[in-house]
């Protein structure tokens, strides 16, 4: 294949450039623009797709059981049962007017909701609202975050006793990462096969 | 007189029949999930499946996804029907969209076993539309 057949081939735009016509030459310029549009939009898709995901541990040091308006109307911690379906740009507004805080699966039928307060091992602390009521003062838990999914679950004290070693990071980024997966494909659809398997994952690696 | 007999049986069966439906949606709020309708299905599926064999379940007689089939108990059945009623929710930011309810009913003449079985497979339902992180505040069933 000539160099100019591979360019005409990977460039759409090229068979309206005719050089010898005005017309042609502005056909050609709003095809560019086209494409480079559609070019930065699936980029940015990308990059969306790419939100790294995070786990931090943490010592429950406080539960009180509350509603989520109240929880919110107090700044303290939204995470969502809501998930998903916080955009982007939302997210990143509560995330800096209530920083550290999240809400995590909010059950709104039983209106009840768990705030739980962890002293995380890097110093901080931060507020979870969920509606699992299984965590004790004292538990040692995991907040799984990536993008707009957070996940509060019980963990091993070894966790939080002392800076983990570099195999139980891995360990727990992996389950972190096959449920982020599973939710995905939840999300996309697919095949009764696919999906029979994502829900098979999601309740193995999320709860 | 046989078949007063057996109108009698008919009309005491009818009597007793009852039913109730388990929804985690009420007047005060509640949750709707935004999952594809083949997703949503298949869920219904596998909470059924938990609790009646699948090939004695059918699919229910509405548009949206739907299952039924029966427990027993001595001769006495009910049965029980799984549904993902099309609802519209509230996102965090205000919006709405578009998404499910799960409720699971049970009607017949066997509460003793129909009731208990409509509680398992709507929390069992429930607790895996949670996991998918896919909650919107109910408004309005569509």
């Amino acid at each position: 294949m000539q160099l100019n057949e591979m360019f005409r081939a990977v460039n759409p735009c090229f068979a309206l450039s005719p050089a010898s016509s005005d017309r042609g030459i502005l056909q050609y310029a709003v095809c560019r623009g086209l494409l480079a549009l559609f070019m930065m939009f699936f980029a940015g898709q990308s990059l969306a797709e790419g939100t790294p995901l995070s786990v931090r541990y943490g010592q429950v040091t406080g539960i009180e059981v509350t509603t989520k308006e109240s929880a919110m109307a107090r700044n303290a911690l939204i995470g969502g049962a809501i998930g998903v379906l916080i955009d982007d740009s939302f997210s990143g507004a509560i995330g800096g007017a209530t920083a550290g805080f999240l809400v995590t699966a909010i059950v709104e039928g039983d209106r009840r909701v768990y705030l739980y307060s962890l002293a995380l091992n890097d110093g901080g602390v931060v507020d979870v609202a969920v509606a699992r009521p299984d965590l004790a003062i004292g538990h040692c838990a995991a907040l799984e975050q990536d993008g707009s999914h957070n996940n509060l679950r019980p963990v091993s004290a070894v966790h939080c006793e002392k800076k983990g070693t570099e195999q139980h990071e891995d360990h727990r980024l992996e389950i972190a990462q096959k449920c982020k997966t599973a939710r995905d494909q939840l999300a996309a659809g697919g095949s009764a096969q696919d999906i029979d398997r994502a829900l098979h994952d999601m309740r193995a690696y999320c709860d | 007189m046989r078949a007063y007999i057996l109108a009698f049986i008919t009309a005491i069966l009818l009597a007793g029949c009852i039913g109730s439906t388990v929804t985690s949606v009420d007047k005060n709020g509640g949750n709707v999930y935004v999952l594809p309708l083949a997703v949503v299905d298949r869920m219904l599926l596998g909470a059924m499946s938990a609790e009646i064999p699948r090939g004695e379940l059918s699919r229910g007689a509405t548009a949206y996804p739907s299952y039924r089939g029966d427990v027993t108990w001595g001769i006495d059945t009910d049965t029980i029907t799984a549904v993902a009623k099309p609802a519209v929710g509230r996102k965090l930011d205000g919006s709405d969209v578009e998404g499910y309810v799960f409720e699971v009913s049970h009607y017949g003449t066997a509460p003793i076993v129909g009731s208990p079985t409509a509680k398992r497979i709507h929390a069992k339902l429930q607790a895996d539309a949670e996991l998918t992180g896919t909650g919107a505040a109910f408004i309005r069933f569509k």
